[in-house]
């Protein structure tokens, strides 16, 4: 077991098997503990695979304090949203004893390639725990590849996986995807933390691109940009303040961040936004949440 | 409310989605089956059954459709001994995949050996399982081909009331019935049943154990073709309960018997799955028209 899921594996268990009524219970103990003592492919294949059927496909019920809990033990994992088969399977490939890199390797390649869309989604979210996270790169840049939302936020949002993990270039397609797919960038872990001056330059393009298309875009993609912004990002905020109120904060907020002098004389220029941004507590979280609730009125996101 | 318990999706565009949710089709049924060419590796199925249970589940979720599948060995690629007997070992990976509701469609085409023994090596699996079996009756020789895929389901010791007999016509339905399996009509131009004459099955022989399928696929067939029936159905005088069974309820009893589908999968609340599919993602992200003036005209 890695070092993260020492620690979070007697939680998740905890959270888990509160949920489960007797006999699920002990079919759920009875396997994972055969995994750890005697590690056969074969059990691990099936166990997972035949987990709803089981343990039903109930939601997992948490706490928000349960949430931040977790946060706590291992920064940037939310196991908000996650369904009960999903965290009992997280626990199942957690719980095998691999031998080496290699065999655990061989296990998820299988595990991987027959998977169904609840497995995938399972098996994704299960990357900041599992031992040898290195060798899953590839892995992950598939699954940000996919076309399966679902799929795709397993891997990309509340994961600490690709911050952790990805090159540059990498992450950079994935904030790209993200924004392409309409997914909610606040729930990406180390958003800021990754600027780099590429990326802004895809931002920036893409947000043309959609202007250019009379396409709105969203006010958080400015966010990714941080303190790395291109000479000709000034330009774009100018764009930005003539729009409405949540893209004129989200100019505000990117001056801000960028911290440099002709930020700060925007920012002089613009003073009565800087003061309804500052007046109405503005964030880049509230920016990012009231966006997408706009979009899918029906969706919790 | 409709369920086409047999159709090939994967061959299908996502206009034909619109108009299968517009037209009220709830759930949908796709058996594994060839793809028009026989296959020349087993990679080439493994990565077909997995597009079965991932990528077409998650495109038929986008118009609020629900996506089942049967898993197994098509008869006219199991008379490709060497693929077909690195395909069996395969299946046993998907057979109990959630929303895996059968093995299928198997059965006789040409009626050969290599045909019988994967027909009979599946029927174990699935006897093994406890798991529904959907059975193609061959277009050719019909009648016998029927007679004959009963014959070897008995010899089997298997219930006849877990197994989907499909493509049947005039001449089979009787002995089908009579031999207790559930009794499946394809809707399909030319080749199988038309619409007109399965109003006539049904006012013949009534809606016990009768279903009724589209199996549209990449040949000259219609994925609405169980609606059209259903509507056709109902201006012939059939039954409104009737037309309920053929065009509804049988499948999902015969089906349902896998445990893997549920009424509840696309209505009620208990459907969490069905709340992550399709809530999140109710329409094709990033290819939404936003204004009328992205809609092509």
């Amino acid at each position: 077991m890695s070092a993260e899921i020492q620690l979070l594996y007697p939680y998740l268990s905890e959270l888990v098997y509160r949920q489960l009524e007797g006999d699920a219970q002990q079919w759920l103990q009875k396997k994972l503990s055969q995994l750890q003592a005697q590690p056969k492919p074969r059990d691990l294949y099936l166990t997972f695979s035949a987990m709803p059927r089981f343990i039903g496909k109930a939601p997992l019920t948490l706490s928000r304090e349960e949430i931040y809990k977790v946060q706590g033990i291992r920064a940037g994992l939310s196991l908000e949203g996650w369904t009960l088969p999903q965290a009992a399977r997280v626990l199942t490939v957690c719980s095998y004893r691999y031998p080496d890199a290699d065999t655990f390797l061989k296990l998820m390649d299988q595990l991987f390639s027959a998977a169904e869309v609840s497995e995938l989604v399972a098996l994704y979210s299960s990357l900041p725990v599992l031992p040898y996270p290195e060798k899953l790169k590839l892995r992950a840049s598939e699954g940000i590849r996919t076309n399966m939302s679902v799929v795709f936020d397993a891997v990309v949002l509340n994961n600490p996986y690709p911050v952790e993990n990805l090159d540059e270039s990498a992450w950079n397609q994935m904030v790209l995807k993200a924004l392409f797919m309409e997914r909610p960038l606040y729930k990406i872990y180390g958003l800021e933390q990754r600027s780099n001056l590429e990326l802004s330059k895809m931002i920036s393009n893409y947000a043309h691109e959609r202007w250019a298309a009379n396409r709105t875009t969203s006010p958080e993609m400015w966010r990714p940009i941080g303190d790395q912004g291109t000479v000709s990002i000034y330009q774009d905020l100018e764009r930005l303040i003539t729009m409405d109120q949540d893209q004129q904060a989200a100019a505000i907020l990117t001056a801000i961040a960028l911290n440099t002098r002709e930020a700060q004389s925007f920012l002089d220029r613009n003073q009565q936004l800087v003061e309804q941004t500052d007046r109405n507590k503005t964030t880049w979280d509230e920016l990012g949440k009231r966006w997408w609730s706009k979009q899918n009125p029906t969706n919790k996101n | 409310m409709f369920i086409d318990p047999h159709v090939h999706m994967t061959s299908r565009t996502t206009d034909d989605y619109q108009a299968m949710r517009d037209a009220g089709i709830v759930a949908i049924i796709e058996p594994a089956f060839w793809l028009g060419q026989p296959r020349t590796a087993v990679g080439t199925f493994r990565d077909y059954f997995s597009s079965l249970v991932g990528w077409e589940r998650f495109r038929a979720s986008q118009f609020g459709i629900r996506h089942y599948c049967t898993i197994g060995l098509n008869s006219k690629e199991a008379n490709n001994e060497a693929l077909a007997e690195e395909v069996v070992e395969l299946l046993p990976l998907f057979a109990c995949k959630e929303g895996v509701v059968g093995i299928g469609e198997i059965g006789f085409d040409d009626q050969t050996k290599a045909e019988e023994k994967y027909f009979r090596l599946q029927l174990e699996l699935a006897k093994e399982l406890n798991l529904p079996v959907q059975i193609h009756t061959p277009h050719r020789d019909k009648k016998r081909g029927t007679t004959r895929s009963m014959d070897v389901v008995v010899e089997h010791e298997i219930d006849p009331g877990l197994v989907i007999i499909d493509h049947n016509n005039e001449e089979t339905v009787q002995e089908v019935l009579d031999r207790g399996f559930w009794c499946a009509f394809t809707i399909y131009p030319f080749t199988k049943m038309g619409n007109k004459r399965m109003v006539a099955i049904v006012q013949q022989y009534g809606s016990e154990r009768i279903i009724v399928d589209s199996s549209a696929d990449w040949g000259i067939s219609d994925p609405l073709a169980v609606p059209k029936t259903a509507g056709l159905m109902t201006r012939s005088g059939i039954s409104e309960e009737d037309v309920r069974l053929t065009c509804y309820q049988n499948a999902l009893t015969a089906y349902g018997q896998s445990g893997q589908m549920d009424e509840s999968d696309w209505s009620g609340s208990g459907a969490v799955d069905q709340t992550q599919l399709f809530e999140g993602n109710s329409v094709l992200r990033g290819q939404r028209p936003e204004s009328s003036s992205d809609i092509i005209n």
